[in-house]
């Protein structure tokens, strides 16, 4: 692929980087084993043109293939401010917007000292809020509250103008959600129902939307139409070398040796998953199963990796005999 | 990394959906090198492809050649006899992609080798296995989809804070903490599968769908039946002339039904019910307070339009999902009510 790195260029960042053979970059944010990206190139031209377009960045792709990671560490390298946002079946758009705490108004208005403070005291602003407008988020909409009623900003690192939303898991929710955060992703502004307070992103701000899917259920047309789609897949082929590649950087001191074997084993059980139409085992498991051989001292092909398999990587209880026979 | 590079600027008001003015924002700022990247914009963009890029399928012994830059014809190879031999498809004048199809050789393409082996050599030759079928409700989807088919609604989610706020702030009492809405599947699931000639071609998928559920349900919630026809004829789950007709054995537990409702199938055959039968079966489980649930293989306009009001029917297809099972459910819910 040729093309120029204009808006991501993780290769350029300062420290933490090393560019393999293959022209992908290993990028490291911080000491902790998920703090290692390898960006391939799809991945970067896939960044570049969410920021070039100013879209939100969709991403596909099975448990365990990095999609969570990819944002925090896509933060890292801009510098920019990071919020995360778990989705779960249960959220709501508004939550993401802001939330009102009305029993705490009511319990203010009846209690013995009457102290009904201002509506906006009561507004706790939402992960969009704090990325589009994090100076009126701290004082929840209004001109200025007191030090003590002030919002607290999520992100606690280096202050920067830009920031990247993390929406994880999009298609966990309701299939009304993404539906309902679409005005606020196109206007990059929203209104605060109880207080009328508008909330928006100054035009020059970026705000990068990264919004991921185990592809469990569909989103909405309108909404796909609306994102820049990148569907984070590994070939077959490639699918020894990669998790290698993801056990080393995460952990140095891992047998290479081993880590191989693992891979490959897992690789042939992803082959047979695929033809039953199966759940694959993912990165996540591929470790669990190298980190649980590694300190286990377990080999592949014994009775010991037949557990392994069965309750790692198929995550499907093996049988136990329940009396271990005499020895003869 | 430089901010004065073009970007899209944000206009004020709705963006609307990706639109070819993207696509030149991203080549302006990323100047794609070859096509391979180009494309991967295009694809990253949901973009199609110019129709002149399209590839036209090598149909037979006759290979698509295009021409060259400049525009013009590719010679034909020397083995080639020349203008008989040559072509220009009408489709070319009418897509105005320029095709010229050349004859790699004489007479028909050369039989393909297994054709020269005995009858026993083909016998005894290693079979590939048959390609597995890609599976109605199948993975990754399929477990959403099953998931919001079986839920049952209960008022036991979070406190209705909203509601509770309301009704206090109008000097009201509380005589029930009102609760959300929310989902279980604790009442388990029914499940008839039709034994009927009509559901034949997706045994296979009825299989792995009570496999599925068997994941979703624990043992003691999962009660799986078969029957012929009609529930009302009898269901079990063992041999035919032991089945005994339906009785609602937990109410509120939601029955689903595996079956092709009586639309596919020989046209005489003993096991087809009639929709009076099942408009009678369904106001019996409607009666029972349970509800009636139809995964029917064939789509929507095949439905008996008398079934689709008496019951929750939903298309048993890889193309369902959890969007429109949801719909149905509401639907058939408020209907239904």
């Amino acid at each position: 692929m040729q093309f120029t790195q204009a808006h991501f260029n993780p290769g350029a960042t300062l420290g933490g980087t090393r560019v393999e053979t293959d022209r992908s970059v290993v990028f490291r944010a911080g000491d902790q084993p998920g703090d290692v990206y390898v960006y391939r190139e799809p991945v970067i031209l896939a960044l570049n043109v969410a920021l070039a377009t100013r879209r939100p960045l969709r991403i596909s792709g099975e448990p365990g293939s990095g999609k969570s990671t990819l944002a925090r560490s896509a933060a890292a390298v801009l510098g920019w401010r990071y919020y995360k946002h778990m989705i779960t079946s249960r959220t709501q758009a508004s939550e993401l917007l802001w939330t009102f705490d009305t029993l705490r108004r009511l319990n203010d208005a009846n209690g013995k000292e009457k102290q009904l403070r201002p509506d906006q005291a009561y507004v706790e602003p939402g992960t969009l809020w704090w990325a589009f407008d994090p100076d009126t988020a701290v004082n929840r909409g209004r001109e200025r509250l007191a030090f003590t009623a002030r919002a607290r900003d999520p992100w606690q690192g280096e202050p920067h103008d830009a920031a990247v939303v993390l929406l994880d898991e999009i298609d966990k929710a309701d299939p009304d959600v993404p539906n309902d955060l679409l005005e606020a992703f196109d206007l990059r502004a929203f209104t605060v129902r109880e207080t009328g307070h508008r909330v928006e992103a100054p035009p020059s701000r970026d705000v990068l939307l990264i919004l991921t899917t185990n592809g469990e259920r569909e989103l909405p047309p309108a909404f796909m139409r609306r994102c820049v789609t990148l569907a984070l897949e590994v070939t077959a082929k490639e699918e020894v070398d990669w998790f290698v590649r993801i056990a080393l950087q995460r952990n140095s001191s891992v047998e290479e040796t081993l880590a191989r074997e693992i891979a490959t084993a897992v690789a042939h059980l992803r082959e047979a998953a695929r033809k039953g139409s199966m759940r694959l085992p993912g990165t996540a498991e591929y470790l669990d199963a190298l980190e649980a051989c590694g300190q286990l001292e377990v080999r592949t092909g014994g009775t010991a990796w037949d557990l392994i398999e069965q309750n790692v990587l198929w995550k499907r209880a093996a049988p136990v005999p329940a009396k271990v026979p005499d020895t003869p | 990394m430089d901010s004065n590079l073009p970007r899209r600027a944000v206009p004020p008001g709705r963006r609307g959906p990706i639109s070819i003015g993207d696509l030149v924002f991203a080549i302006g700022a990323l100047h794609p090198g070859d096509t391979e990247t180009s494309a991967a914009i295009r694809a990253l963009l949901h973009i199609e492809r110019e129709p002149a890029t399209l590839a036209l399928p090598n149909i037979g012994a006759w290979k698509p050649m295009t021409s060259p830059p400049g525009g013009a014809a590719p010679s034909a190879p020397s083995s080639t006899p020349a203008a008989t031999d040559r072509m220009t498809p009408d489709a070319s004048a009418a897509t105005g992609i320029d095709v010229r199809l050349t004859k790699t050789g004489n007479g028909p393409p050369p039989p393909p080798d297994w054709a020269a082996l005995s009858h026993e050599a083909i016998q005894s030759a290693p079979r590939r296995a048959a390609p597995h079928p890609r599976l109605l409700f199948g993975p990754p989807r399929g477990r959403a989809i099953l998931s919001t088919t079986l839920a049952t609604i209960v008022d036991e989610g979070d406190v209705d804070l909203t509601l509770v706020v309301a009704q206090l702030a109008q000097g009201r009492h509380l005589r029930t903490l009102p609760r959300l809405p929310s989902l279980t599947l604790r009442r388990g699931l029914e499940l008839l599968i039709d034994q009927g000639a009509g559901l034949d071609p997706f045994r296979l998928d009825a299989e792995r769908l009570v496999e599925s559920l068997d994941d979703i349900l624990s043992d003691d919630r999962l009660h799986v039946a078969s029957f012929a026809g009609c529930p009302s004829r009898g269901v079990g789950t063992g041999p035919r002339d032991e089945w005994v007709p339906w009785r609602a054995a937990r109410p509120g537990t939601p029955l689903v039904v595996v079956t092709d409702l009586g639309i596919s199938g020989p046209a005489v055959n003993a096991d087809r019910a009639d929709v009076g039968e099942w408009l009678r079966f369904a106001q019996l489980v409607r009666e029972s307070g349970s509800e009636l649930i139809a995964l029917v293989p064939f789509e929507a306009g095949r439905w008996p339009p008398a079934l689709a009001r008496a019951m929750t029917m939903i298309h048993w297809s890889e193309r369902t999902n959890v969007g429109a099972v949801r719909r149905a459910r509401h639907e058939s819910h408020a209907r239904l009510k």
